[in-house]
């Protein structure tokens, strides 16, 4: 089966050789290619695909605000945030926004064709910086706000998963470490994105841009 | 001093005897008179009134009185000659004295031209008249010029001439004070020879040319206006003791009841010539104490009315009572509060209380009128200043002068004492000299401030009518409190105001400044970042091209050493280098917590593309602690450093990165498990990059220090920087 990909690129030279990336790997397919984020709103419940690249840097409209427009009209497909640089602040704005992980644009393509597939799988990405973002606002935010059928507190699990990421654990280890398989792991941090995704969409957001790194203070051993 | 002898002299004189010899011992007196005209006394202005007589042609009444000493001035009348005649003169101003002296000249040098009998009389009236009162003057003395005589008896003046020209000068004494006026009485005389009939001049027709007639006053030295007042009695008085002796000023002298006489109801009646506010009154006994008890319960009374009737007693008292009198020299001082009534009158009367013979006896009657006085004259720093009301002073002066006069009638105001003293100021009497002149050098403090001025009569006795007067010292405006306040207030409203402002102008310049420091940040950042987007974008489509060319020529030919394989890392990391400037520009990434971020993705990546494992031990106390640029970037310089050490020599397999801030401190450290320092060949260790590193910490004013780890296998970087660091 085939895994149906869209991509919200306004360079047009890169977009060109993504596309033809995406439509040469084998298993993926390219079902669309839009240079704005309007265009993309506008055409995307048409084509629906299974992930959607987007970039942050889009003429008009954001990507952050796109993804959390495409959640509500494309609930089925999953966002994957695609950036030129690491830039933390906006990263998680679309993270919170709904987007299951992010990519660099510089990594090779390879790399962004396993994350395409690993995302499609139920995986998730997500690097040091990110998981200690995630762990102060999920720890420290009052979870009364949000009364919804999932509770948005993060569970020891996900605690552990995140501490582990905010230390810089690979994911070989942080497997090892918890004795948590491949799978579980993609769940606990689909689990923990989609708790971001709640409670930043309940919650009022500023709070949560104005988080500094709060330090875990654990050491790995 | 000639008055003061005469006085004297003429003191011998009492009034009792009416004649007055003219021995030479007298011309010599008058001769002194004669030559100091002006020593007697004060000069009174006369201005003529009327005559019972039209004036001859040329010669009016006014010219007796016009000052003109010359042959042909004066008055003289036509067809009246033979008739008594009266002329009234009037004083400017109301008179007290205790003497007068009159001098009549009659300066025609060609013909006998003077009076043959003539008399004077005196009035208290406010405007005398013809039909005003008249009291007859009783003069003491007369001398005449040269060799001329004049004669006087009882009430008349006879002056007779051997040469034209004679002046005729008299001294009487004043039956009253406040004298307005002066009545001539021209009698008419018959002369030896019988050609003309009786006529009151000796002019060759019977006329008279009077050239001046001047009048001078010799003012009263005591406070007692009773001094030479009329004195009369319900009945008859021994001959010897006048009732005269009442009011003659000596206590020597007495008088009382003739001892035939039934005296009960017997009074004394003094007659003050007009109606006078009292202040006290004293009553003497015999200074030689003999009878004293003859001066006993007396009723004592303040009359008002007139002579021939004293209808309404004003005020009455009843003296010794209880059977008490005055020793020898002792008085009764008789005040308002010791009767009832208005303490107002013309007329003081004594009565016999107990209508026992011989009572009452007494020495001397005084009456001191109420002084009022007042304040005149008010200067401030040589300022007049105006009296009406309260007195307000001008502030800052350094001197406050006033006089104390008294305006009563029959004082001389410059023969009293006075005291004063200021309320509020200080409480004590101060007296002043003869002339009630005061002055306050330095005058009180501002505020406002009762003035009592009381004035003191001869005898000793202080007038009870003091006066107080209310004045106010301004305060310079400068001390004043209120304006004090006021200006102190609003100076510092405006210098609050003008601190306020210049703050707030500071500020917004520091604010312009900070903006424009800030615009400048966004402008480079902004700059930067769309010369690396498409850079980036460049770059990124170059890694992408390369890799399909790769794939498409011939993919299986992919192999790391491949050109097509290096162009599209390199062009990756050429991506990743300028995302490095792009942080490091961005001032948002100015503090701590932002270089904590970028350390641990960086080092973790870096390093598992080396198969290293990193873990991260960041603990940051204030993320948003201010880290600047050159800080920042050296710091991350110097870690790149130790890594690339790391991955190069130490051949470890894990590198933990630790990052510590605590109160602006921050200390970095990598700690690797690899070989350690020691036992890397000598060749092998760069000094220059530990040197480098070393250098670049100290640049930034930190520490660097390399060294074992802990456990003592491994080895650790440490890098420190203190808490101001603000670069």
């Amino acid at each position: 089966m085939q895994i149906k990909v869209s991509l919200v690129e306004d360079n047009l030279p890169v977009a060109t050789e993504l596309e033809k990336w995406i439509a040469g790997t084998h298993g993926l397919t390219c079902v669309g290619a839009y240079s704005s984020a309007e265009e993309a709103l506008r055409l995307m419940p048409q084509t629906p695909s299974d992930i959607a690249l987007v970039d942050l840097r889009l003429p008009g409209m954001s990507g952050v605000e796109l993804i959390r427009r495409l959640k509500i009209s494309c609930p089925n497909t999953q966002c994957l945030v695609l950036t030129m640089y690491a830039e933390t602040d906006l990263i998680f704005d679309a993270l919170k926004a709904g987007a299951c992980g992010y990519l660099l644009k510089r990594i090779k393509p390879a790399e962004i064709a396993d994350a395409i597939r690993q995302v499609h799988a139920g995986g998730s990405v997500m690097t040091p910086r990110i998981a200690r973002r995630v762990l102060a606002m999920l720890t420290s935010q009052p979870a009364s706000k949000v009364s919804l059928t999932e509770d948005p507190r993060l569970t020891d699990r996900e605690k552990d998963v995140l501490q582990c990421m905010a230390d810089g654990k690979a994911r070989k280890n942080i497997v090892d470490s918890l004795d948590i398989n491949s799978h579980t792991l993609d769940y606990v941090i689909r689990c923990i994105y989609r708790k971001l995704h709640v409670q930043s969409a309940a919650a009022a957001v500023s709070m949560a841009v104005r988080e500094g790194i709060v330090s875990p203070g654990k050491p790995s051993v | 001093m000639t008055s003061q002898i005469i006085f004297q002299v003429s003191a011998l004189f009492m009034p009792r005897r009416r004649t007055i010899r003219l021995p030479a011992f007298w011309c010599l007196v008058g001769l002194l008179v004669f030559l100091t005209p002006a020593a007697f006394g004060v000069p009174i202005k006369l201005r003529a009134v009327e005559a019972t007589v039209p004036a001859a042609e040329g010669h009016p009444l006014e010219e007796a009185v016009d000052g003109v000493l010359t042959a042909d001035n004066g008055w003289s009348i036509r067809d009246g000659q033979f008739r008594e005649q009266f002329a009234v003169f009037a004083t400017d101003r109301p008179v007290s004295a205790k003497l007068y002296q009159l001098q009549f000249s009659f300066l025609d040098q060609t013909s006998p031209s003077y009076l043959g009998d003539f008399g004077i009389s005196v009035t208290s009236d406010e405007k005398p008249t013809l039909q005003s009162r008249w009291v007859p003057l009783l003069p003491e003395l007369a001398l005449a010029n040269n060799t001329n005589l004049v004669r006087i008896t009882g009430r008349t003046v006879r002056p007779s001439s051997n040469q034209p020209g004679i002046v005729v000068t008299l001294r009487a004494r004043a039956p009253f004070t406040g004298i307005t006026g002066f009545r001539l009485r021209l009698h008419p005389l018959s002369d030896h020879e019988g050609r003309l009939p009786p006529s009151v001049g000796h002019g060759p027709d019977g006329n008279f040319l009077l050239t001046e007639f001047e009048v001078e006053a010799e003012p009263l030295h005591s406070s007692n206006i009773a001094l030479g007042c009329q004195v009369y009695s319900s009945g008859r008085v021994p001959a010897d003791l006048p009732k005269e002796n009442l009011t003659d000023g000596l206590i020597s002298t007495y008088s009382h009841p003739d001892p035939k006489l039934n005296a009960q109801s017997f009074y004394f009646t003094l007659d003050l010539g007009r109606i006078v506010a009292l202040d006290h009154l004293v009553v003497r006994g015999r200074r030689d104490g003999g009878e004293s008890n003859r001066l006993g319960a007396y009723k004592i009374a303040v009359l008002a009315g007139s002579e021939e009737a004293w209808r309404v007693t004003r005020w009455n008292a009843q003296m010794h009572l209880d059977g008490s009198h005055p020793f020898a020299g002792d008085a009764d001082v008789i005040h308002q509060r010791d009767g009832v009534g208005t303490f107002s009158g013309r007329a003081i009367r004594i009565y016999n209380l107990p209508g026992q013979a011989l009572q009452p006896q007494i020495a001397e009657l005084e009456v001191y009128p109420a002084l009022n006085p007042q304040t005149q004259d008010w200067l401030a720093d040589d300022v007049n200043l105006k009296v009406s009301g309260k007195i307000a002073v001008p502030p800052g002066i350094h001197k406050l002068a006033f006089t104390i006069t008294s305006h009563q009638l029959g004082i001389i105001p410059a023969q009293l004492i006075y005291r004063w003293r200021i309320l509020g100021w200080s409480e004590l009497w101060h007296e002043t000299d003869l002339g009630g002149r005061v002055e306050l050098v330095p005058p009180p403090p501002p505020g406002t401030f009762e003035l009592q001025i009381q004035a003191q009569h001869t005898d000793g006795v202080w007038d009870e009518s003091g006066q107080s007067i209310t004045f106010h010292i301004a305060r310079l405006w400068w001390r004043n409190p209120v304006v004090l306040v006021m200006v102190a207030g609003t100076s510092g409203i405006l210098i609050a105001a003008v601190w306020w402002w210049i703050y707030g102008w500071q500020m917004k310049r520091r604010l312009a400044l900070a903006e424009q420091h800030l615009e400048l940040h966004r402008d480079r950042l902004r700059i930067a970042r769309d010369m690396h987007d498409e850079m980036g974008a460049r770059l990124t489509y170059i890694a992408l091209l390369a890799d399909r060319t790769l794939r498409e020529t011939n993919p299986s030919a992919i192999t790391p050493g491949n050109p097509l394989e290096r162009l599209a890392e390199n062009a990756r990391s050429a991506v990743a280098a300028l995302d490095n400037i792009v942080w490091a520009v961005n001032p948002q990434h100015d503090t701590v917590g932002s270089l904590a971020d970028y350390l641990c993705d960086y080092a973790p990546s870096y390093l598992q593309a080396a198969d290293i494992e990193c873990t991260l031990d960041i603990h940051v106390d204030a993320p948003h602690h201010p880290l600047g640029l050159t800080v920042r970037h050296g710091l991350l310089m110097s870690v790149k450093e130790a890594l690339q050490n790391v991955v190069k020599h130490a051949g470890a397999t894990s590198v933990r990165l630790g990052f510590r801030e605590e109160q602006g401190k921050v200390e970095v450290s990598i700690v690797d498990n690899g070989r350690g320092l020691a036992e890397k060949p000598a060749s092998v260790i760069d000094h220059n990059g530990l040197d480098n590193m070393r250098r670049r910490l100290d640049e930034l004013g930190g520490r660097c220090e390399i060294g074992p780890d802990d456990d003592g296998r491994g080895t650790c970087v440490r890098f420190t920087l203190p808490g101001n660091h603000h670069r």
